[in-house]
């Protein structure tokens, strides 16, 4: 009994100690300072069946004040869409604006970024899975405190507050030492736990800067399953506002 | 015909499944390339007004798209394509679209060679889209374009706010080709489409020098507005009878001033977008009626895209848009204008049923309706990736009309099928 009201009294008094705003402005402290980025990453498409196929893209990053940050998508292939790419200026206060260049045509269209839901590629990550994180387009709030994979995590529930968002709350856990994030579990607007996300291979950049080499994307509903995998990650590469437009959208990325 | 094998050879060595997309030819210089190989199939249900038009057309298509891309501002890119066809070798092709050399540097672009632009932001007819010629012979209804011999110079001004000027110098009038004989697409008027009986306005024939002059800025912060000028030859000839025994008619390409605006933007969750031209010709010409006259017009297409996402089954979207399409011309009759303009008084409908799956599903329908003379021209579309290097598209087209000039080709309803290989 005396052990349980210790218990009690121990995470009470973590939880007064950071909130979950705090936690998650510390978790995002690990995800800045990059200054500008370069990347490519493997997608692999996995359905039900084991059956798998394998995008390839090409991303690139500047960091700005307030993550207002830019980024242009690549898409190397198929092949029928090899050239495509999405510019996005993103917006911490709305939404972002996103153009995408259809190459067949030589045509920069402007489209909306209401899709938050939907599918990213033909993946089980959403749009609002791969943009920034932005604090402010979420609640937070410290539920609890477990061991996950043999690390000591906070468990927050974050709650979108953006319009057009396909989660209900998204309950992620962040190791309390790094402040990392583990794992998230997607609940989606009718109150079913849609997807789990886990990230794994985390590395530190001489930059201070920490990124996941790996996030695995499952969807509990259909049993698909989505990876992605970061290779050759480069930071700082000299990379200027100027080299996020709707010119340079049209140039191959290098 | 050399050409043609050359490119075909070079289209299956790059197609060869051991090949990669970018080749590295030194520390400083690499190849990136794209392509495709593919059969084109167009089936026409109705009867053809002449026993020569085929029922069925069947074509190779192919094309080759490669840029050297080097560790310094500079890029040189060839984009080539070709058109075979089985039994009309009037169509058959060897373009070179794109062949330049593109050097930019922060505030500063030049691009030198043959170029395809595009200054399109509408989804149905555009007005604005006018620096390359197009292809008539090849599909008159949706027609490919065909590269200009251009220098493009940006300038890219020094401000928060992304602004761009542009001229273009176009030094060379591409003429058109006319579909004649037993192309399905025919009208039946004898055209001449041999360079050396082609008519310009200006003496120097197609080597006069051709302006556009183009301004980029966004306004309301999130709508992106293009202004242009320019100064040369409408695309479309006029088609003027040579009065022979023959009864042939030749093209005459006409000087116009073109001044106009697009734009496209978010306003909330909806897409707006729109193009506007007016043009006026700068000498007299002589109309289907025998009139001398000096047109100048207003010509449009204004509209708006919304999209529903996961409206119906989870992750697929389905988006709606809707275009007016007309020009200050409306009403007037066909022989009244200086040349063929049959979007007058358009309302053009269009449904996007996105899939967003792996292999890119889609559908679209669209219909253009004339409020004014009441024709129908319907189409749907449908499209997807198989086996991640192949794509299908199954197409049909329904032209109900009975009094615009579209009426030519109520015969040539059809039905599309495009299989491609993607390398």
């Amino acid at each position: 009994m005396n052990n349980f009201f210790l218990i009690l009294i121990f995470a009470g008094t973590l939880l007064a100690n950071e909130t979950g705003r705090e936690i998650a402005e510390k978790a995002n402290a690990t995800q800045r300072n990059f200054i500008d980025e370069k990347v490519e990453t493997t997608m692999y498409l996995i359905n039900a069946n084991k059956d798998t196929v394998t995008r390839n893209l090409r991303n690139m990053t500047i960091e700005r004040p307030n993550s207002e940050d830019y980024s242009i998508i690549q898409f190397l292939n198929p092949a029928d869409v090899r050239g495509t790419g999405l510019l996005t200026y993103q917006n911490p206060a709305g939404d972002d604006k996103q153009w995408l260049y259809l190459p067949e045509l030589r045509r920069v269209k402007k489209i909306s970024s209401k899709n938050k839901s939907g599918a990213f590629m033909g993946s089980e990550f959403a749009y609002e899975d791969i943009s920034g994180n932005t604090l402010d387009k979420f609640e937070y709030e410290l539920v609890s405190e477990e061991i996950y994979d043999g690390k000591d995590c906070y468990i927050l529930q974050r709650t979108p507050v953006y319009e057009n968002s396909g989660y209900l709350r998204i309950k992620t856990w962040y190791a309390k030492d790094s402040y990392l994030m583990l794992r998230s579990e997607y609940t989606d607007r009718k109150n079913s736990l849609l997807k789990v996300l886990t990230l794994k291979g985390w590395e530190k950049y001489p930059s201070g800067t920490w990124r996941a080499s790996e996030m695995r994307m499952q969807n509990l509903q259909s049993g698909k399953v989505s990876i992605l995998h970061f290779n050759d990650r480069q930071m700082k590469t000299g990379l200027q506002v100027k080299d996020f437009n709707k010119r340079s959208l049209q140039r191959i990325l290098k | 015909m050399n050409r043609v094998l050359v490119l075909l050879l070079s289209l299956i060595a790059f197609a060869s499944p051991a090949a990669a997309q970018n080749i590295n030819l030194s520390e400083s210089v690499s190849l990136n390339y794209k392509g495709n190989l593919g059969i084109d199939t167009w089936y026409f249900p109705r009867k053809a007004p002449d026993a020569k038009m085929p029922e069925s057309v069947n074509s190779l298509c192919g094309a080759l798209d490669m840029t050297l891309v080097f560790d310094a501002p500079l890029e040189i890119r060839l984009n080539q394509r070709l058109l075979y066809d089985f039994e009309n070798a009037d169509r058959n092709r060897y373009e070179i679209e794109d062949l330049y050399l593109d050097y930019f540097r922060d505030n500063f672009e030049v691009r030198a060679g043959m170029q395809t632009f595009s200054w399109k932001t509408v989804e149905s007819i555009s007005q604005a889209d006018f620096l390359n010629q197009t292809d008539l012979e090849s599909d008159f209804l949706d027609a490919d374009k065909f590269g200009e011999l251009a220098v493009r110079t940006r300038l890219i001004l020094p401000t928060e706010t992304e602004q761009v000027f542009e001229i273009y110098y176009l030094a060379r009038m591409r003429a058109t080709r006319f579909p004649v004989d037993e192309n399905r697409f025919s009208f039946g008027l004898n055209v001449l489409n041999d360079a050396s009986s082609h008519q310009f306005q200006s003496a120097k024939d197609e080597w006069r020098p051709q302006i556009a002059l183009s301004f980029q800025r966004p306004f309301f912060d999130n709508i992106d507005t293009r202004f242009f000028y320019f100064n040369g030859y409408n695309r479309f000839p006029g088609l003027l009878p040579k009065f022979n025994a023959a009864m042939e008619f030749q093209h005459q390409y006409r000087l116009v001033h073109k001044t106009g605006l697009t734009f496209q933007g978010e306003l909330g969750a909806w897409l707006v977008k729109g193009e506007t031209v007016h043009t006026a010709f700068q000498r007299e010409i002589v109309n289907q009626l025998g009139e001398r006259i000096k047109p100048d017009y207003l010509a449009y297409t204004i509209g708006f895209e919304y999209t529903f996402y996961s409206a119906l089954i989870e992750n697929h979207d389905i988006g709606f848009i809707a275009e007016i399409i007309g020009d200050s011309d409306a009403g007037k009759k066909s022989g009244e204008l200086e040349g063929f303009r049959p979007f007058q008084s358009y309302l053009f409908s269009g449904l996007r049923y996105v899939f967003n799956n792996v292999s890119d599903r889609s559908l679209l329908m669209g219909s253009f309706y004339d409020y004014e003379k009441k024709d129908i021209l319907l189409r749907i579309e449908y499209e997807e990736r198989l086996r991640e290097i192949f794509t299908i598209k199954i197409a049909f087209n329904d032209l109900i009309v009975e009094s615009s000039p579209l009426d030519l080709f109520s015969h040539a309803d059809r039905l599309i099928l495009e299989l491609a290989y993607n390398f």
